[in-house]
């Protein structure tokens, strides 16, 4: 597989991804494969009769219920600074004369750090033990561009640009590629994210429930549609029509999933990040095998009027903390097979700007929903926040690298993997914040 | 007079008389009738229509045929072919064509929205300049508008439907200078805010990141500052009583001081002129028309893009980003239309182009809850980098494209008319065939006894999901 990451580049790396290591029939000929049916025109519209049914297409259950990975990814640069307040700072309220958070405020966490007062759900997680939190945490990426940042971080990289490809989660999966499920990768409320691409099985769902054929009534049952469309999409000849198949495999799924899981006293807010965890509850409920989950949160980009206790800052950070604690509370006795990482692709600058919002930094918060959380303390290399231990643009410089964490996810929690092929730019070691 | 207006708008929204909306009955006069013959191997125009624009009629497959390709990408490139009259009629209908971002207010939001989604779905459809169209849908993603931001919705229309499309083939200077100066993106990207002692990087940076230059292209984090300071003061009009949503400097906001942009000096004395000579320089700038070249060979080439990018890098430089001069290379290179080129049709691509292979009529009020489902809403794409090109970004929309083709074939979407079996007429071909000639340019074979169900899973078929 190494050698496909190396030799391939960006778009062959779809391909390389999925049918790189499964065997002699697609190693090394997956694009002549695909040209030599995309040569044919009308491939399947003219064969399209001649392939069987539903049947010949692989869906694979998982056998026992797995780990499952969900990322909530807050887009758009979250204020770490506004989430995990460093009250023992002086330079903090110094720098933001009017955004600053006192320390009567926030929530305590330990003896320098507090939370944000919105966010009494991740609190009470916190209070359990269940939550491991990790300030100062970014990459090496100093474009302080959005996209530059976030693909430096979906792709696992040090750098954004020159990564070996793909996405770190797709890398994960192709990896690990222990457990087979149609549905071992999904994400929620758009479209696939970065850190997914590479790995074409991975599903972008809208809600759960709308996701089904709507066969027009009188027609034809769907299952007969289901069988038709099989038909079509009979196997791997390019990315979306692989894409295609999976789909197909994942509506016969869901169709078939046992129903009627209530949450347990979870009130998920009803916002899309709200939806989406639901989504992700019901899914893990019904064993199919979810491996990892992606759901964004945002936009966090709060160059103006970010508010403090009220408003912007506060809103986003209160539909956080709720959804996760409702996702929390809705897993129940699952929560043991599910890991929660929250990260965003960089922190904001110290200084408030004058439209009192703040610009795009460097390091941020990162944290970790697990049952067997490191809490109790903040985690994590503290670069301070006097103006001599600011960066050169003045932001909070990074303490941890944001691969060592996730690599610790990994290896702690997910189906072993070699840290070295899904972050391959990785010298220092992981972090372990889960036990 | 906005006040004025802004009442007659108000009066009648409450007669329900603003939107007097495209309808269905006009959109049939915009239903081809006459027989067609249809042309052996006509799959390779079928692709070069598919990419140069929202996909074939049978029509413009013969035409294509008639005049040859060359002769027709000029055609195209003039952008002259005469509008279908009745598209006009209906374009004009549309209030965001009559009225100003500050008198479309009157409306609600979600009034705008259907008539911007409205406007550019019948232009994909119906219009003869279908390469115009194409280009401006790739300036709206290069210069990208999330209207669900900062009035966007209202402050669009003007921008887009105007500006932008006048410019789509014309020069990439003018365009650039044109989206700087635009109400939409002075909101949508803080421009609007920056000022002296508030200095706003958000336009500036994506101004070189993703506007002109692209990343990593020679610029530094202190450009992106002097930049953002040349466009202090640059901002939209709201001040009381004046014509507002529209360009305005305001010396005031100005940070005054000489700048240094990329080695290039910049005035203290220009005052607005400052932002003019910042354009000036990133137009002419050598990774300006590579980063253009690059992005276009991958629209219309897709994996043969590399190769040919440096041919049309050179075409924006000695024509001084002439759109038309680079298009031109593109369009009659060897590799468009090219098999192997992978090039994924986007929700709209493939909404639109299905209407156009049947000669559907429609007001495409229908279409607007289909894209959305497909996850291509118009104009609503959040980040700053515009709707993704890559196949990989759209796996996820394969269900609602087949709920679509399912709704479609069995007359299930409002306000939208057609027929197969006028179509197998007018072509003369058994009804799965002409299905199969005007999607793919190949009569192929059927998949269902019933035309319909046919109709239904060729559209959701893998080779209907590439252009």
């Amino acid at each position: 597989m190494s050698e496909n990451w190396k030799t391939c580049d960006g778009s062959a790396l779809e391909y390389a991804a999925r049918y790189g290591e499964a065997g002699s029939d697609w190693a090394g000929v997956h694009v002549s494969r695909r040209q030599a049916i995309v040569r044919l025109g009308l491939g399947a519209l003219g064969l399209g009769l001649a392939g069987s049914a539903l049947a010949q297409a692989t869906f694979r259950a998982a056998k026992k219920p797995g780990h499952t990975l969900v990322v909530v990814f807050l887009r758009g640069g979250a204020d770490g600074l506004s989430l995990v307040v460093p009250h023992f700072e002086p330079d903090y309220a110094r720098a933001r004369p009017q955004l600053a958070l006192s320390e009567r405020q926030t929530k305590p966490l330990d003896s320098r750090f507090s939370m944000h007062p919105g966010m009494p759900g991740l609190l009470e997680i916190w209070q359990e033990g269940h939550l491991s939190i990790v300030h100062a945490v970014g990459s090496s990426d100093t474009t302080r561009s959005h996209f530059e940042a976030m693909r430096t971080m979906e792709t696992g990289a040090f750098d954004g640009r020159r990564h070996t490809g793909g996405g770190w989660l797709a890398r994960f999966l192709t990896e690990s590629d222990a457990m087979e499920s149609t549905l071992r990768a999904v994400s929620f409320g758009g479209m696939l994210p970065e850190s997914l691409r590479g790995y074409p099985p991975a599903m972008a769902l809208g809600r759960l429930d709308d996701f089904r054929l709507q066969v027009p009534e009188g027609v034809a049952q769907d299952g007969e549609w289901l069988n038709d469309l099989a038909k079509l999409y009979t196997g791997p000849k390019d990315l979306l029509a692989e894409a295609g198949h999976e789909t197909l495999g994942v509506l016969k799924m869901l169709r078939d999933r046992p129903k009627g899981q209530a949450a347990q006293g979870a009130a998920y807010p009803e916002t899309e990040f709200g939806r989406s965890l639901k989504d992700v509850a019901a899914l893990v409920h019904a064993d199919l095998g979810l491996e990892v989950a992606c759901v964004d949160h945002g936009i966090w980009d709060t160059h103006a009027a970010q508010g403090t206790t009220e408003g912007w800052i506060a809103n986003n950070v209160g539909d956080l903390s709720a959804g996760l604690h409702a996702f929390w509370q809705d897993l129940g006795e699952r929560r043991k097979n599910v890991t929660v990482v929250v990260q965003t692709e960089f922190g904001r600058r110290v200084n408030e700007n004058v439209v009192l919002g703040t610009d795009h930094g460097r390091s941020s918060v990162f944290m970790v929903l697990d049952t067997k959380a490191r809490g109790g303390k903040v985690l994590g290399d503290w670069p301070g926040l006097k103006p001599d231990q600011l960066d050169e643009e003045g932001d909070l410089r990074v303490g941890t690298d944001y691969r060592r964490l996730l690599a610790g996810v990994l290896k702690s929690r997910m189906s072993p993997v070699s840290v070295q092929k899904v972050f391959p730019e990785l010298t220092e070691t992981e972090v372990n914040v889960v036990n | 007079m906005g006040i004025s207006r802004r009442e007659v708008l108000m009066g009648a929204a409450a007669l329900g008389l603003a939107g007097c909306a495209p309808t269905l009955r006009r959109a049939r006069e915009l239903q081809p009738t006459a027989p067609i013959r249809p042309v052996d191997g006509a799959s390779l125009s079928v692709r070069k229509l598919n990419r140069m624009g929202y996909g074939p009629t049978p029509e413009e497959v013969a035409r294509v045929e008639e005049i040859g390709w060359e002769a027709y990408v000029d055609e195209q490139l003039a952008a002259t072919r005469a509008e279908p009259a009745e598209l006009e009629a209906m374009l004009r209908q549309l209030d965001i064509h009559s009225f100003g971002a500050v008198d479309l207010r009157a409306l609600p939001e979600h009034e705008v929205i259907r008539q911007l989604h409205q406007a550019t779905l019948l232009r994909t459809i119906y219009s003869s300049n279908q390469l115009r169209e194409r280009m401006v849908e790739f300036w709206s993603d290069h210069f990208n508008i999330d209207i669900k931001k900062a009035y966007g919705t209202f402050y669009l229309s003007k921008d887009l439907n105007q500006n932008l499309r006048s410019q789509a083939l014309g020069t990439f200077p003018k365009l650039l200078s044109q989206s700087a100066h635009g109400p939409s993106m002075l909101a949508y990207l803080d421009n609007k805010q920056n000022r002296k002692g508030g200095v706003n990087e958000n336009y500036g940076r994506e101004l070189l990141e993703l506007h002109s230059m692209g990343v990593r292209s020679g610029y530094t984090q202190k450009d992106v500052r002097e930049v953002a300071k040349c466009f202090t003061g640059w901002t939209v009009e709201d001040r009381f009583l004046r014509a507002g949503g529209t360009f305005r400097f305001d010396p005031e906001r100005h940070e005054p001081g000489a700048r240094l942009v990329l080695g290039h000096r910049i005035a203290a004395d220009l005052g607005k002129g400052q932002g003019d000579r910042v354009l000036d320089i990133l137009g002419a700038h050598p990774a300006t028309g590579q980063h253009i070249a690059r992005k276009l060979c991958a629209l219309f080439l897709g994996e043969h893009g590399p190769e040919v990018t440096p041919e049309v890098a050179r075409a924006y430089h000695t024509s001084n980003g002439d759109i038309k001069a680079m298009m031109r290379v593109i369009l009659l290179h060897p590799k468009f239309g090219a098999e192997d080129a992978r090039l994924p049709k986007r929700p709209l691509d493939f909404v639109a182009g299905s209407m156009r292979a049947l000669g559907s009529a429609t007001s495409c009020v229908g279409l607007i809850e289909p894209l959305e489902k497909m996850r291509q809403p118009l104009y609503q794409w959040p980040m700053p980098d515009g709707y993704s090109m890559r196949a990989s970004a759209w796996t996820g929309s394969l269900l609602e494209r087949w709920n679509f083709a399912l709704a479609l074939a069995f007359g299930q979407l409002p306000d939208l008319d057609f027929s197969i079996e006028t179509l197998a007429e007018r072509l003369s071909l058994p009804a799965a065939e002409a299905v199969n000639y005007v999607l793919f340019g190949q009569r192929g074979k059927a998949l269902h006894s019933d035309p319909r169900r046919h109709l239904a899973l060729a559209l959701g078929s893998p080779e209907f999901l590439w252009r």
